[in-house]
């Protein structure tokens, strides 16, 4: 998830603007910390779910009782309309409806991130089709923190790229580093490497136009990392 | 010659909205006139006749208001509610005269020549508009919140401060030609006030407001009333003030406020469109009027025109046709047009008239220009030129609340608190100005990339309150410091409400002094069974411990398991649950 972030930072202090659909769970404050601007994010929580006009405007969204009709598709084709970048999970979504959805997406030059959410829903989210650039973090390690002392600091992540047209490369990034940034890290001493550590919680797929946007400046990040780790 | 105008104010309309709710709550007091005050934005917008008597103003603070006031209720504005209820009042005026136009709910107005000449001279006219307005008042509503005050002379601008000075219950006619003598005496401020408040301005672009800088010049200028105004020389006025000067002078000498061209609109520029099958549900028909009223924008632009006076109609699969005349400030964008095809049809929903209820789905939309003038067009920020991104995810979130309904889009806005929930709070999206925040944010720090994030130098479990305080210096989250806070990074992932975790050893507890009873092993999460590698903590909070309710006291824990998860654990009561995941 902090990928994610992490890509959207970026394009969205260009001052395109963001929609995070279906994701409840997604804290603000990590938002803020990744240097997303909150100006510029649109939060659609039930994107399935329909609130009564009748319902009382101070309670909180989502609260209401009554689910109308399932509006996921009109919801996503206005957002891709409106916004420059959508993240989206917690949904199957359906072929047609897919189709439909990225022939817009390319059609306004939107990006349509899926994110990955296996470790919070034991991943419902689904795209039909394959995703012009997938990133998924194969291993992560945090450091700062012992055995009874320290904090959370700093993690290591490597980071499988699989693009639509073939092509896979790892990476090894630093996510967040000791600033909160993305960084490309050092290869690891062998030895350090724990064989154990396997982790794929956090795939991102990049679905549309991996060309433009977030994934061209992420692209110059992973370069970076590449050139080092030679 | 001059088309002579006759306005009708309700006066605090707002209140007048959420009368029936406030009624339910306590019928005793309302008769009496309770003390209600409605807030947009947390500002007073309208307040009751007994509010204001105990110094409740509008554009007061909530805080401010309710000082003055302590059994001041409050209710947020709904718009929507107001037309509703403003219905009635338009379709009694729809018996005695034509062509009625509303401008804002509340504020109404209609040419008075025919209906003047039927119901022999303006008096007789104006006081039977009175009366049948309050009778269509009796009928719905508790008398006691309103006044119906009318006012009529040559120009709109002075039939609105006519009836604005009007007894209330009462009519004020100002004679054909006595309209500049009239306006001459009365202070300069109503250049502002002659215009319906709120509405009209809050729909429309309401970045800084010309009209109000005007009028705060002119009163430095030494010209204190309109008279003063009208007798400056208009070439010197339109040197000096370009065109809301001018428009602004004309008003005040009592003439129609023109524009460059005010024309007859050509036939071809009103849009209209047939729905098959029939729309049944209103915010289906708002998300069709939405479409149409972006394509009446677009054709007008095209000609380098806008409108600030429309007919929208409707027609019913039965034949029934419903026409309403709207009159806005300045110009009416498209999301403007939208609302008001939904007020009006809401209005219609709720009319208590059998024979002019709808009986069938809505076939045909449509909207037509009564009046363009050319567009003179918004100039973009200098600076901030990335507001077309905002205006487009704006009309992006307007178009998801007529999907899902108002209260389904919600925005990032700061808040304050320890716990990662509370740090940034979720606000709907319809209560702020997305435009406008993006503007003002990107102006307030521009070219700012990250926050930079203040490297938390604690470095132990008992440094986390102090590292957490230079956490709380730094730009990201200015504001109070609140110690204890978690370090940086934040989690990624909040669940809300936390998930139940299993610790091992069973024995794992926190203390009341905050100490760990042993070293936890393993966790068992979603599941899944975890060795623990590293853990830190534990950090207590104890917060609002003076109220007995509201009191919260919980353990963090943060660990991190051989597969890389780290978890933020939180120890209430005994229990183990997973607040955050770190990911």
């Amino acid at each position: 998830m902090s990928l994610a972030l992490a890509l959207m930072a970026e394009p969205l202090r260009q001052g395109s603007w963001v929609a995070v659909v279906g994701a409840p769970w997604l804290g603000m404050a990590a938002l803020a910390e990744w240097g997303v601007p909150r100006e510029q994010v649109l939060v659609i929580d039930h994107p399935d779910r329909s609130i009564p006009l009748a319902t009382n405007r101070m309670s909180p969204p989502g609260s209401a009782q009554y689910v109308g009709p399932d509006q996921w598709g009109p919801v996503m084709a206005s957002l891709i309309d409106g916004c420059d970048l959508v993240l989206f999970a917690g949904r199957r979504v359906g072929v047609r409806e897919a189709r439909r959805l990225s022939a817009r997406a390319r059609e306004k030059g939107t990006v349509l991130m899926q994110l990955g959410t296996d470790a919070v829903d034991h991943c419902q989210t689904t795209w039909p089709e394959t995703a012009d650039l997938t990133l998924s973090v194969t291993s992560s390690r945090w450091e700062g923190i012992g055995d009874g002392h320290g904090f959370v600091r700093r993690r290591r992540v490597s980071v499988d790229v699989t693009g639509r047209r073939g092509g896979r490369r790892t990476v090894q990034l630093w996510l967040p580093d000791h600033d909160g940034k993305v960084r490309p890290a050092e290869p690891m001493v062998e030895s350090e490497v724990l064989p154990s550590s396997v982790f794929a919680g956090s795939d991102i797929d990049l679905l549309i136009d991996a060309d433009i946007g977030p994934a061209k400046e992420f692209e110059g990040v992973l370069d970076a990392a590449e050139e080092r780790t030679g | 010659m001059n088309d002579r105008v006759t306005a009708v104010i309700c006066s605090d309309w707002p209140v007048v909205a959420v009368t029936p709710r406030g009624l339910a709550m306590d019928g005793e007091r309302q008769r009496e006139g309770a003390t209600t005050a409605i807030l947009k934005g947390n500002r007073v917008v309208a307040c009751s006749a007994t509010a204001r008597a105990r110094g409740v103003r509008v554009g007061l603070r909530r805080r401010e208001a309710q000082s003055r006031c302590p059994s001041l209720q409050i209710f947020e504005r709904d718009l929507a509610a107001e037309v509703r209820a403003f219905e009635p009042v338009l379709t009694a005026l729809d018996d005695v005269v034509a062509r009625v136009e509303v401008e804002t709910p509340g504020w109404c107005s209609f040419p008075t020549r025919g209906p003047s000449r039927y119901f022999g001279g303006d008096d007789a006219m104006s006081l039977r508009v009175v009366d049948v307005v309050q009778e269509a008042l009796n009928d719905v509503i508790v008398r006691e919140c309103t006044e119906v005050r009318v006012g009529t002379a040559d120009t709109r601008f002075a039939a609105h401060l006519a009836a604005a000075v009007a007894l209330p219950g009462h009519a004020r006619v100002i004679p054909p030609g006595g309209t500049a003598a009239f306006l001459a005496p009365i202070g300069i401020e109503s250049l502002m006030a002659g215009r319906p408040d709120g509405a009209g301005a809050a729909l429309t672009s309401r970045r800084s407001d010309p009209v109000a800088d005007l009028v705060q010049i002119l009163r430095r200028l030494g010209l204190s009333t309109l008279g003063d105004f009208a007798e400056s020389s208009e070439a010197d006025v339109v040197a000096r003030f370009g065109r809301t000067g001018q428009s602004a002078h004309r008003q005040a000498a009592g003439e129609e406020q023109r524009f460059a061209i005010l024309q007859d609109p050509p036939e071809d520029l009103g849009v209209s469109i047939e729905l098959d099958p029939p729309v049944e549900r209103v915010d289906q028909a708002t998300f069709v009027a939405k479409s149409l009223a972006e394509k009446f924008c677009q054709r007008l632009a095209a000609r380098g025109l806008t409108c600030a006076h429309v007919a929208i109609g409707a027609r019913t699969e039965h034949g029934q046709e419903w026409v309403r005349l709207w009159r806005g400030e300045g110009s009416l964008t498209a999301t403007a047009l939208a609302e008001r095809t939904r007020w009006q049809l809401d209005g219609w929903l709720s009319t208590r008239r059998p024979r002019s209820a709808p009986t069938a789905g809505v076939v045909a939309l449509w909207l037509h220009p009564e009046q363009v003038m050319a567009a003179t067009g918004r100039q973009l920020g200098f600076w901030g030129g990335e507001s077309h991104h905002a205006e487009r995810a704006a009309r992006a979130a307007d178009r998801i609340q007529g999907l899902l309904g108002v209260g389904s889009v919600t925005v990032p806005g700061p808040g304050s608190g320890r716990s990662i929930g509370e740090e940034v709070v979720r606000v709907p999206a319809e209560t702020v100005d997305l435009v406008e925040r993006a503007i003002t944010a990107s102006a307030l720090a521009p070219g700012e990339t990250c926050s930079p994030r203040t490297a938390s130098a604690g470095s132990s479990a008992a440094s986390a309150g102090s590292s957490a305080a230079s956490a709380g210096s730094s730009p990201a989250s200015a504001g109070e410091p609140w110690t204890g806070r978690l370090p940086t990074p934040r989690p990624v992932v909040v669940f809300d409400p936390p998930r139940l975790v299993e610790l091992f050893p069973a024995t794992v507890t926190v203390s009341g002094r905050g100490l760990i009873s042993t070293t936890p092993e393993a966790v068992e999460f979603d599941g899944d069974h975890e060795e623990i590698v590293g853990w830190a903590g534990p950090w207590l909070t104890d917060e609002r411990w003076w109220d007995a309710d509201s009191r919260h006291r919980a353990a963090r824990l943060q660990v991190v398991t051989t597969t890389g998860r780290a978890l933020l654990l939180i120890s209430e009561r005994g229990t183990w649950m997973c607040e955050a995941l770190y990911d």
